[in-house]
């Protein structure tokens, strides 16, 4: 990590979780998935729009990129776009969770009032 | 079945979500929408696609465009300013709510109007030649215009020089046989020269022949109508040159007309023969005056060109024949001023009523953009000092103008088309052209226009006033004292006249209202409860000996007055508030006039016995008409009040001799007086009438007005009534059926239409009056809060904070009474012709409708005042 370039613009929190989502679905991360990995990690219904918004600005920004599939009988002959997070995501990612790691070293774990 | 996903969700994705995602989108939603209907059923997927649908559509849509991937951000700035424009509904739906529902209900109602105004009012006679027609008409003992004898018709074609053309025409109800079931159908007689002074030619065929306009052809040839063509010969070309079987006569189509043809003297027309009178005819007498006259302008001569020498001829006819005229002089009538004279005050009153409507609506989308501006002039403020560009602002706020303005235009069109059908239905009968009555698309766009104009300067006053205000100074005052000020004067005086105009509304409401209670209590001179009237007319070879048609009016008589349910059963030959119009020149024996032709007229009625009875007209004096009473016998005749009051005053009617029609006709005794009855409208009260037998008129009349009284529902009479005609003369045709009371309704059509409009208009007019007003106290209560909150914590009593915002409602309020009520005033006499023995500044209306308001303001000052006495002193305090 050079220490010449500019620190990393924080991401948002809806960024990270369709990051680590991309991350966590592996090869076959695409929108219908991205958006059911948030749902079951974190027990609350996404968007598909957010999601896709969100990918869109990910791209924009160099931090994942994208491949687009086959046509699919179960998607009424529809193709799949697919994921990939690219080195400078993972490093946006690092810094998030660095951060968050940070500012939570030395509290209790579970939280509790001080 | 598998479920699958909802259609039109898809439907909308498709259309809102850009190309480039759009595949994947939809892709990965069909899968989810699998995975829920395997895991939690299909209403529970279907239910998730909505919501995912509409949540990305809303999104893409209003995306902005730094977000957008590079693709989409080659979209001009105007696509990014009008979907600014759209994330106002996000942000504000209550706003942008209210904005698009008073857009759509102003632009609706007023394209609706002005769709049926268009081609009713404004677009003239449809005929080639249709702004150079003329009525020419006689003029009666009071100058009134009257229909033309064909005596003088003749001369006045052969003497005219400044009219290239005229042509006489009078009804026609000739019977179509060689069917099932013979109809009557609704016709003219015309001159030859009818159609060519129209300017109108026959599609197929010829027009008619000089030679054809006389006695020996006028039963021989016909020009038939496009829809006549189509239902009897089925639009076949080989049509022309074919009989028809009329009124037991077989006469040869010699043309078929254009589609759309209409005559506008009797809508509805289908077929036209000559009228072939010849000079020695009864009826082509000067004082045989039953036709009416068309006159064609020669071109590039005006009207007072043409009225000075229809005057010089009607001279020198009136020298020649001393007893045929009353008064000197035609009396001149453009045709398209006749035709929408009967419904012009009904559709202008509209017409009004829409543009107040319209002027309200504008006030009140005004009043909500300057509202809005008011909030925002913070915001504004500090976007400007942040340097963004005047131009931005403005054209951002004309952009939600315009966003607003087109959504509501869009509903306020569909309005329109519900609007235009409503009216059509709704239309009193002799509207002309209604059958061409279309949503009009110019009117919408102009209205369209005008309510997006008026968005656009209310959201552009404050944009630009905040970008002229030193920011600085703004942002250091808090954030409405700059803007605030201007606007909050200004939305005072939009509601002091959108107040105004909803009272101007609401008068105009009341006194239809008054009059229409007026003219329904009105007594008509009969009984119209209970009461069923069947038209029928003889016709042909049979019924050629008068005596034939008594008889056979004679006998349904009979046969209709043993059937269940049936109290009274007589023939009239024309029947009161049904259109019917016959008048006839009388003299009285010891009062005739010098001039014959100055002889009173009266409606003539010639009935059945029993005609009394069963209309419920009232018997005054003397006896009602008897069986006795018949040809051969004593000529007798009935006379009502108003007759009896104006030609016999002070002197007993009873046993006086009168003489009805020409001079050579018999002397009749007067044997009773009757009560009035109204005959051409509920309106119009004190028209001479008089009454003779049947069986007692020169000839027979071969067309008569059955009047049943019967107990129970009339509708299960029609049938058996049919069939009683039907055993008498199964050739003889039931033109119309009808109640009493149905022809009392067409009468008072175009009253209950205007007020129906009205009552709509003013009841939206007072809603729109009262969320301003709402607005403006509600806005003023919270900008004061401080002020309040202070008030309250130095020991202001609750009544006092109450007095204040009621005083405001108050002063606005008063202010638009005081200026609808000088408006309602001074445009009262619009209404004159639409108003039933109510002045136009009736002060029980005026009265009443002020307090409908003060009520409606105080229920718009409620809620702000609520909240005014509520203003907790503390968090006022704290808040800035």
């Amino acid at each position: 990590m050079s220490d010449k370039s500019l620190p990393p613009a924080p991401l948002g929190e809806f960024e990270q979780l369709v990051l680590l989502a991309v991350l966590q679905a592996g090869a076959s991360a695409y929108g219908a998935v991205i958006q059911r990995e948030i749902e079951t990690r974190t027990g609350r219904e996404a968007a598909l729009g957010a999601v896709y918004t969100t990918l869109l600005r990910l791209e924009a920004k160099d931090l994942v990129a994208s491949r687009v599939g086959e046509p699919l009988p179960e998607r009424g002959g529809r193709r799949r776009k697919y994921y990939r997070v690219l080195p400078a995501g993972i490093r946006h990612l690092e810094a998030s969770l660095a951060a968050l790691r940070r500012m939570a070293a030395g509290l209790p774990s579970p939280l509790e009032l001080p | 079945m598998t479920p699958t996903p909802p259609r039109l969700a898809a439907w909308l994705l498709r259309r809102l979500v850009p190309a480039g995602e759009r595949e994947f989108l939809l892709g990965d939603l069909e899968e989810g929408f699998d995975r829920h209907a395997r895991g939690q059923g299909s209403a529970a997927a279907w239910r998730w696609y909505w919501r995912q649908a509409l949540g990305a559509a809303l999104r893409s849509w209003t995306m902005p465009d730094e977000e957008r991937p590079v693709a989409g951000a080659s979209l001009a700035a105007l696509g990014r300013d009008l979907r600014g424009g759209l994330r106002v509904i996000r942000r504000a739906p209550l706003f942008a709510t209210l904005v698009i529902l008073t857009f759509a209900i102003g632009l609706g109602a007023t394209a609706a109007i002005f769709s049926v105004l268009d081609p009713v009012l404004l677009r003239g006679v449809p005929y080639p030649n249709g702004s150079r027609l003329l009525l020419v008409n006689d003029r009666g003992v009071d100058n009134e215009p009257q229909n033309i004898g064909w005596l003088t018709f003749r001369d006045l074609t052969e003497q005219s020089r400044t009219l290239e053309g005229a042509a006489a025409v009078t009804g026609w109800t000739p019977i179509l046989g060689g069917i099932a079931e013979p109809a009557r159908l609704s016709g003219q007689r015309v001159s030859h020269q009818f159609f060519s002074v129209l300017g109108v030619r026959p599609a197929l065929g010829r027009d008619f022949l000089p030679e054809e306009d006389h006695a020996d052809r006028r039963n021989s040839v016909v020009i038939i109508s496009h829809a006549m063509w189509q239902r009897q010969f089925g639009g076949d070309s080989s049509a022309v040159g074919r009989t028809l079987r009329l009124s037991d006569r077989s006469v040869t189509v010699i043309g078929v007309l254009p589609p759309g043809f209409e005559s506008l003297l009797a809508p509805g027309a289908q077929v036209w023969a000559p009228l072939g009178y010849e000079p020695g005819d009864d009826w082509a007498c000067r004082e045989c005056r039953h036709l009416r006259v068309l006159g064609l302008r020669a071109t590039g001569i005006g009207l007072p060109a043409v009225q000075r020498e229809l005057d010089a001829i009607s001279g020198r006819l009136m020298a020649a024949n001393p007893d045929s005229y009353a008064r000197p002089g035609f009396y001149l009538q453009p045709l398209d001023h006749y035709l929408t004279a009967a419904v012009g005050p009904v559709l202008l009153a509209i017409a009004a009523a829409v543009t107040l409507l319209l002027l309200i609506a504008c006030i009140n989308v005004a009043n909500l953009f300057l509202g809005r501006a008011l909030a925002r002039a913070g915001e504004y403020a500090v976007r400007a000092a942040l340097g963004a560009g005047s131009g931005t602002l403005v054209r951002q706020a004309v952009a939600e103008a315009v966003v607003l303005a087109l959504v509501g235009g869009f509903l306020g069109a569909g309005l329109a088309v519900a609007g235009v059908e409503a009216l059509v239905r709704l239309a009193p009968a002799g509207v002309p052209r209604l059958d061409q009555v279309r949503v009009n698309g110019v009117v919408l766009l102009v209205t369209f226009l005008v309510a997006t104009l008026v968005g656009i300067l209310a959201g552009l006053a404050p944009a630009t006033a905040a970008v002229r205000a030193r920011a600085a100074t703004v942002l250091r005052h808090g954030s409405r004292t700059i803007v605030g000020g201007v606007s909050r004067r200004l939305r005072a005086s939009l509601v002091v006249v959108a107040v105004a105009v909803a009272l101007v509304l609401l008068v105009g409401t009341g006194l239809l209202v008054r009059s229409l209670d007026g003219l329904l209590t009105v007594d008509p001179g009969f009984q119209p409860e209970g009461l069923l009237s069947v038209e029928v007319q003889t016709y042909g070879e049979r019924y050629s000996e008068d005596a034939a048609v008594h008889r056979f009016f004679a006998e349904v008589t009979e046969r209709v007055r043993t059937l269940p349910g049936v109290e009274a059963v007589a023939a009239t030959s024309q029947l009161p508030l049904s259109g019917d119009y016959d008048t006839w020149g009388l003299r009285i024996k010891g009062h005739e006039r010098s001039n014959p032709a100055e002889d009173p007229s009266a409606f003539r009625f010639a009935v059945t016995p029993g005609y009394l009875q069963a209309m419920g007209i009232p018997l005054l004096r003397g006896r009602a008409l008897l069986p006795e009473d018949r040809a051969g016998s004593p000529p007798v005749v009935l006379i009502n009040e108003t007759l009896a009051q104006t030609e016999f005053a002070g002197e007993d009617p009873i046993g006086q001799q009168v003489q009805i029609g020409s001079l050579d006709s018999p002397w009749r005794t007067v044997v009773g007086v009757v009560g009035d009855v109204r005959q051409q409208s509920l309106e119009s009260p004190g028209e001479r009438q008089f009454y003779m037998p049947t069986t007692q008129n020169p000839w027979a009349d071969t067309r008569l007005v059955l009047v049943i009284r019967a107990r129970g529902n009339l509708a299960r009479l029609v049938a058996p009534v049919r069939a009683a005609v039907r055993e008498v003369d199964p050739t003889v045709p039931i033109a119309t059926v009808r109640s009493m009371s149905e022809h009392i309704a067409r009468n008072t059509a175009s009253r209950v239409f205007a007020l129906a409009v009205f009552r709509v208009f003013a009841a939206v007019a007072l809603v729109l009056a009262a969320l301003g007003l709402y607005g403006v106290l509600a806005a003023s209560v919270t900008e004061r809060r401080r002020e309040l909150g202070i008030r309250h914590a130095l020991g202001a009593p609750r009544e006092a904070l109450l007095g204040l915002v009621a005083r405001s409602a108050l002063r606005l309020t008063g202010l638009g009474l005081v200026l609808g009520l000088g408006t309602a005033l001074a445009g009262g006499h619009l209404l004159t012709s639409l108003l039933y023995e109510v002045s136009p500044t009736d002060p029980r209306t005026f009265l009443g409708v002020g307090l409908v308001l003060l009520a409606v303001a105080g229920l718009a000052a409620a809620v702000p005042a609520w909240r005014a006495v509520r203003v907790d002193p503390v968090e006022a305090l704290r808040e800035e």
